[in-house]
């Protein structure tokens, strides 16, 4: 019996995951199902032949179900929930180098782009802009503490990008080495970065 | 035991669609400060967005602009909705097909005053992604170049193969010409001049559209005025 808890908790932990179905959680699947199989084979202890095709059944239901299901789930799904996801790996370990993932510009190369900003008496300072969808976990700058700069590098593809520092947290700061970009929709403007200006 | 099987296939199956609402309200709820009638709000915009196929994440990075500037409930609600009527627009004129890049470079021009025809001029003048040619359309047009005339700069390059780098160039040089007091029109004849003459020697191989300019000649080309920015 425990056992079968086991694959039963290893099904339930694959259905978790959904929609990002991986395929080794799905190959776990069939191992522990065949494994199962196996053991109680070899073990020549006597089964309820019915029960165990109920969970071999269970566990074909679960692959087809979870692959249908991928199918049909809209694309933007996955991909905003690889986003969140990546999202939130990135969250446990901010850097302060990061590469455009939210570019609407093309397939240009991305180039390196570091932003300086003067807050000596800051606690933290982190990048926000249309290039990190504006998450101000994404880009943490980093404290030069001879000269109270603070700087974050980043790969940023060719194009226009509007950014703004926030300081402590809660401080919305324009670059005021840049120039604004004015925002119909908040009424708070950033500042313009010209990515590729030859 | 073929009903239990049946079950739980029907179970299953309704779980992703399930796991996105959820997913929809989480991104709404990862906004702790936003009252609830606005994450609620939010949450339904974006399911909208999904369901019709619409890239979310920039309706989520605009919730989150929003939050950053400390913008009352209904003004990130009323911002977030604007969004996804331009990438409605979006798509509708670049076509079903259209990456989620398109469409928010797309959204992007909209936003400055692009109309439909001058997307679709610039769809049908290259096979490949639009997003660098409308990109570049987009900050043409902020910087006050008349919507007839930016189309037919993006265009022309496009038929001399310009890279998207090219392309959004042109952008980048004539924002920096009115930045620092350049007429757009004069900074355009002149910026385009200049980047047909680094291309004349590329083979003109892109399909050319005398039909999508000719039919956005019979439409309002927008004034050289003041400089429009999106929001």
């Amino acid at each position: 019996m425990a056992e079968r808890d086991d694959i039963l908790d290893s099904a339930i932990e694959s259905l978790r995951e959904l929609p990002l179905v991986r395929p080794e959680a799905t190959a776990r699947l069939l191992i522990a199902i065949a494994a199962e199989r196996q053991r109680v084979r070899e073990a020549g202890v006597a089964v309820d032949r019915r029960g165990l095709r109920r969970w071999a059944w269970a566990g074909i239901a679960t692959v087809i179900a979870a692959s249908v299901g991928l199918l049909l789930m809209p694309p933007n799904a996955t991909r905003d929930d690889r986003s969140l996801a990546r999202e939130t790996a990135d969250r446990a370990n901010t850097s302060p180098v990061i590469v455009a993932s939210h570019d609407a510009r093309g397939a240009e190369a991305p180039r390196a782009v570091e932003l300086v900003f003067s807050a000596p008496a800051a606690r933290s300072v982190r990048v926000v802009g249309d290039f990190n969808g504006w998450n101000e976990r994404l880009t943490a700058m980093v404290r030069d503490d001879a000269s109270g700069l603070w700087s974050a590098r980043l790969m940023l593809r060719p194009g226009r990008h509007v950014y703004a520092f926030v300081v402590n947290d809660t401080q919305w700061m324009r670059d005021p080495r840049a120039p604004a970009a004015p925002d119909a929709d908040f009424g708070r403007a950033g500042s313009v970065l010209l990515v590729g200006r030859p | 035991m073929v009903e239990v099987v049946v079950l739980l296939a029907l179970l299953l199956l309704a779980i992703p669609g399930s796991v996105a609402r959820a997913q929809d309200a989480a991104y709404a709820a990862n906004f702790p400060e936003l009252d609830s009638a606005t994450q609620a709000a939010l949450g339904k915009e974006i399911a909208l967005a999904r369901e019709r196929g619409l890239p979310i994440e920039p309706l989520v990075a605009k919730v989150r602009e929003g939050r950053l500037k400390r913008a009352t409930g209904p003004r990130i609600r009323a911002a977030v909705e604007r969004l996804g009527e331009r990438l409605t627009a979006a798509r509708d004129a670049l076509g079903a097909g259209s990456s989620p890049e398109e469409l928010i470079a797309g959204a992007d021009a909209i936003a400055v005053g692009a109309q439909a025809p001058s997307l679709r001029a610039v769809r049908a003048a290259t096979t490949h992604s639009v997003t660098a040619p409308i990109g570049a359309l987009a900050q043409l047009l902020a910087s006050g170049v008349a919507e007839l005339k930016a189309v037919e700069m993006v265009i022309s390059l496009l038929k001399r193969n310009a890279s998207p780098a090219l392309l959004m160039a042109l952008g980048n040089q004539v924002e920096a010409d009115v930045a620092t007091g350049l007429s757009p029109a004069a900074s355009a004849t002149f910026r385009l001049r200049a980047l047909e003459g680094q291309l004349s020697g590329n083979a003109v191989t892109t399909a050319s559209t005398p039909g999508a300019i000719d039919a956005l000649s019979g439409q309002k080309g927008g004034s050289s005025s003041a400089p429009r920015r999106k929001p």
